[in-house]
């Protein structure tokens, strides 16, 4: 198996690196010192594994399982010195949770399990989804931006189109494409934030500036920055309901 | 099966003498940790652990540190005063742990004068001031912080500050649970007489500051 070690303490890692040395069937094919770059790894290079911690700066380790794509994540370990935090990734459906300090019996049971897990698949997702759940709506969203990803503001975000499997992503200024469905971004993102105006589009509630009704229970929907948008009968009751219109 | 009387009283007198001894505990605990987060402690821990594979004497030196700052804080007790150099140097203790773990993420100056050291201070004042440098400061960056202790005075007046330049304060910030209980001691010792304040340091860090009254130096 393929593993990533992701630790912002050095020793932390050097004591994570230590016992999969003496596994033949275990690889070390990372090591990041904070959750956005281990993000980027983790999308960049699919590890089988990855060994998170849950406090660092920046990330820490439950945005970065709230970040990722289900169905391409990797098998999660949390390794927490909180109890609470711990139980939480156990709830997270995390293949298994080291507390600190652990030692070597329970640091080989944890991979036991990866081992297990990596076998029956269809793990990962359903700890991505935990994870979203624990954490909340993210705040923060993981986007490509030239070579590297960008953590962008999600109050900055007004608009999200979906384009095949793909969702452009429109800020003020900027434009990113996701390789998400538009339903696993908006599930992610909040529905307290983002309601869908039409079947490939959704935009951000405080960025609506007004609505004027067109035939058939449509209406046109103006975006504070001036953009003009169809707000399609289908989905303007919903948009009502949570406005208060 | 019933025993005597005196048995039984005994047994009662050692049952409620086992139920002090565990409310004492307990008290202590409660202290040690609102001085002493277990997240600090069980971090400390890892890093022994991993320090041992590879330096036995670096780890010996660590797991001692770590003894000492435990017994000064099982020790101390909420009316108990040190000198400043006892204070100082648990402080230090504590900052040698944490560099352990942060290595290069983290510089500590000491700008502690000499005429302030036989000053008396409430014990384990400054650790949750110390603490909350690096819990918000150096644990959130990952870039290098500096933290920089002062302690000096002016005339009857004990100056000590802890700055930082990795954290910054919103401007909805409460007091934890550490400040709560330093504000508290201060007012319990001091009445009106210390304060305690935190603020921006305007060039993107934050300091914290407590003033005590202290004696007049001697001529």
């Amino acid at each position: 198996m393929r593993a990533f070690i992701v630790d912002d303490e050095a020793p932390a890692r050097a004591k994570l690196r230590l016992w999969p040395a003496k596994q033949p069937d275990v690889e070390i094919v990372g090591e990041f010192a904070d959750g956005l770059s281990a993000a980027q790894g983790i999308i960049a290079s699919a590890p089988d594994v990855v060994f998170l911690d849950v406090q660092m700066p920046g990330l820490g380790g439950l945005e970065v399982a709230a970040q990722l794509e289900p169905e391409d994540a990797p098998l999660l370990v949390f390794v927490t010195a909180y109890d609470a935090h711990a139980l939480a990734a156990f709830d997270l459906n995390a293949v298994d949770y080291l507390l600190k300090p652990y030692d070597e019996d329970r640091f080989r049971r944890a991979l036991d399990r990866v081992r297990e897990r990596l076998e029956s698949p269809g793990g990962p997702a359903a700890a991505v989804h935990a994870a979203r759940a624990r954490v909340g709506t993210s705040e923060r969203l993981l986007v490509p931006a030239g070579g590297a990803l960008r953590l962008i503001d999600c109050s900055s975000v007004h608009m999200l189109e979906a384009d095949d499997n793909y969702v452009h992503v429109h800020t003020a200024d900027q434009r990113y494409l996701v390789r998400r469905t538009l339903r696993d971004l908006l599930q992610q993102l909040g529905e307290q934030r983002f309601v869908r105006i039409h079947k490939s589009t959704a935009v951000n509630i405080a960025e609506i500036d007004s609505l004027a009704p067109l035939f058939k229970g449509d209406y046109e929907l103006r975006l504070r920055s001036g953009k003009l948008l169809r707000l399609s009968r289908r989905y303007a009751a919903e948009l009502f309901a949570r406005t208060g219109r | 099966m019933f025993g005597t009387l005196s048995q039984i009283r005994s047994r009662e007198q050692a049952a409620q003498l086992g139920l002090i001894q565990k409310a004492l505990v307990e008290a202590q605990l409660a202290r040690l940790q609102s001085q002493l987060r277990p997240h600090f402690l069980f971090n400390a821990l890892n890093t022994v652990s991993s320090i041992m594979q590879s330096d036995v004497p670096r780890a010996d030196r660590l797991l001692t540190r770590l003894g000492d700052l435990l017994r000064a804080s099982l020790n101390s007790t909420e009316s108990d005063t040190v000198t400043l150099r006892e204070e100082i140097r648990l402080l230090r203790l504590y900052a040698e742990i944490m560099q352990e773990r942060f290595a290069a993420r983290v510089t500590l100056s000491w700008q502690i004068d000499d005429n302030v050291l036989d000053a008396r201070v409430p014990a384990m004042l400054l650790q949750p001031l110390l603490e909350n440098a690096f819990r918000h400061g150096v644990e959130q960056r990952t870039g290098t912080v500096h933290i920089r202790i002062d302690a000096n005075r002016d005339a009857d007046r004990l100056n000590l500050a802890i700055n930082n330049t990795g954290s910054i304060l919103n401007s909805n910030w409460r007091d934890g649970v550490g400040l709560a209980n330093c504000r508290e001691r201060l007012r319990v010792l001091y009445g009106n007489a210390a304060s305690l304040g935190i603020q921006g340091d305007g060039s993107g860090g934050v300091t914290a500051f407590i003033v005590l009254p202290c004696a007049p130096e001697s001529a």
